[in-house]
């Protein structure tokens, strides 16, 4: 079964974005001062303003791609359901949309081949396309 | 100064801490913030580490919680409005559906684990009974299948009302006491209960409607079996019907369709077998089992044992009548996930519904003779089917 992921409201999402863009912005801060003490000849500052960049790159990374696991609160899809008359005397088949009454092996209407009465032999849903598993 | 030596890990250090409580000759204010920063961070997670981690998963227990919310509220308006429909012009049923929603029943005690079968059942009994007086005195317009699916659809709306309440305990509480095992415990646990919890909310749509569910798969086995035969009533809501099938007398016993009834499977087969005082070759148990991760929906498995799900009334009964006469009980699964088994039946689970009757009639073929009589149990919600 596929991850349903966590749901927010539409200001946390807001926010968690936000804060992960400034995070971001920061971190490629961090890496242009860390080119400029590497220019004046300060490895060692340097080098930590790259440590520093680094680590705000991760987490901004992580918190945009938590994002892709959050959705908002939505309503539920209903899936759609069909019905399946067949004329058990000419073979004759149909398929329509499931109306309130419907159930499997009830007598429906006439057949338009025959004028025999159908019968209902199944009503099923329309599944959603999931990705195939490896 | 110039330093033309590369950045040594003692360097580094020195660059992180060295600067704090000298005068900044070399480094600049931005490195003195970040330094202050970089040791803040190091002690807030020092002293707060663990309540940090306890607010972060609080706060994605809440997002599950209002997730949980919309699905009790979403069954308890469509519960409302079916038994509207039914009921009385002009009388509100929301007090009496909300007094529904918080029904229970106290299991037996199993202190004293003899006789214990007897005691479940009796109160499961009486549950079903009081549950479905109640919402036939709400929905006086409905016919008796009407009314079970109502009942059914009362029971998604106290499950999810259930399962509500109780992630919102521990929610509260684990806040209360900011205690991280019990946040950790209740986080842990919480993509199986939205799981079940989405299951029974997928069911509502069929209840409303009386369309098929996946749980019928064994019931439609049977009524394709038992179509166009007479029935006769063989215990409550249990129908039991007498076919042939290539000289083999075949008894199929299924649940009253069309409404979601599941019928009493433990007791008519223990009738069936008494009747017949065992002279029975073979007894197949169909119905929908579980599947695993990467499985297919509808792929049919056959195995030994009674197929039946339940609190274990039924199985028990059956696996003792069946000893007792020793009768071999053989089993077959068509194979669904948690979300299918109470949502509208899938186009696949008739495909796995087809290759179950294959099934069944090579088994009866390869392990029965002519002239021995053989019971075929569907078992399952029967909604939607009728026979």
């Amino acid at each position: 079964m596929e991850e349903r992921g966590r749901t927010v409201g539409l200001g946390s999402l807001m926010t968690f974005i936000a804060l992960a863009l400034i995070l971001l912005f920061f971190s490629i801060f961090l890496i242009y001062r860390s080119m400029v003490s590497y220019s004046q000849g300060d490895l060692t500052i340097s080098f930590s303003y790259l440590i520093f960049s680094l680590m705000g790159l991760i987490l901004s990374s992580y918190f945009l791609m938590h994002l892709k696991n959050v959705r908002l609160i939505t309503a539920k899809r209903v899936p759609s359901v069909f019905t399946m008359v067949e004329c058990l005397q000419c073979g004759f088949k149909n398929i329509r949309p499931f109306q309130k009454g419907d159930y499997v092996l009830k007598r429906a209407e006439g057949c338009p081949k025959c004028y025999q009465s159908m019968l209902i032999t199944s009503i099923y849903a329309e599944s959603e396309q999931k990705p195939k598993a490896p | 100064m110039v330093q033309s030596m590369p950045p040594t890990f003692s360097g580094i250090l020195e660059a992180l801490f060295g600067q704090i409580g000298s005068s900044n000759q070399q480094g600049d204010i931005l490195g003195s913030i970040l330094q202050f920063v970089f040791i803040l961070m190091f002690a807030i997670t020092m002293l707060y580490g663990q309540r940090i981690q306890a607010f972060i998963m609080l706060r994605n227990i809440d997002a599950s919680l209002r997730r949980l919310k919309v699905l009790r509220d979403n069954a308890r308006r469509a519960l409302i409005d079916t038994i509207r429909s039914f009921g009385d012009s002009g009388r509100d049923p929301t007090p009496e559906v909300d007094r529904l929603l918080e029904y229970f029943w106290i299991q037996p005690t199993n202190l004293d684990p003899y006789g214990i079968v007897a005691k479940i059942e009796h109160f499961m009994n009486l549950h079903d009974e009081r549950l479905r007086a109640e919402v036939g005195a709400l929905a006086p317009k409905a016919d008796r299948a009407q009314v079970v699916n109502l009942e059914n659809l009362a029971e998604v709306g106290l499950a999810l009302n259930t399962i509500y309440r109780i992630v919102r305990h521990f929610y509260i509480f684990g806040k209360k006491t900011m205690s991280i095992f019990i946040i950790y415990q209740l986080e842990a646990q919480l993509p199986q209960i939205i799981q079940e919890a989405e299951a029974y909310a997928s069911g509502m749509q069929a209840f409303q409607l009386g369309q098929p569910i996946g749980d019928g798969a064994g019931s439609l086995l049977a009524a394709k079996f038992m179509y166009g035969a007479e029935k006769r009533l063989i215990a409550k809501d249990t129908l039991a019907s007498e076919v042939s099938f290539e000289g083999r007398r075949l008894i199929v016993l299924k649940a009253e369709g069309p409404g979601a009834n599941v019928g009493k499977i433990g007791e008519a087969l223990t009738r069936v077998l008494e009747e017949n005082m065992g002279r029975i070759s073979l007894v197949i148990m169909v119905d929908a089992g579980m599947k695993l991760e990467g499985e297919e929906t509808g792929g049919v498995s056959e195995g030994i044992g009674a197929a039946i799900g339940g609190i274990g009334v039924d199985r028990f009964k059956i696996e003792e009548t069946a000893t007792k006469f020793g009768v071999p009980v053989y089993a077959i699964i068509i194979k669904e996930s948690l979300q299918d088994v109470i949502a509208p039946m899938k186009r696949e689970i008739y495909a796995g519904v087809e290759e179950a009757v294959n099934r069944v009639r090579r088994l009866i073929r390869e392990r029965t003779r002519e002239g021995e009589s053989v019971v075929l149990v569907g078992v399952g919600n029967t909604i939607g089917i009728g026979q």
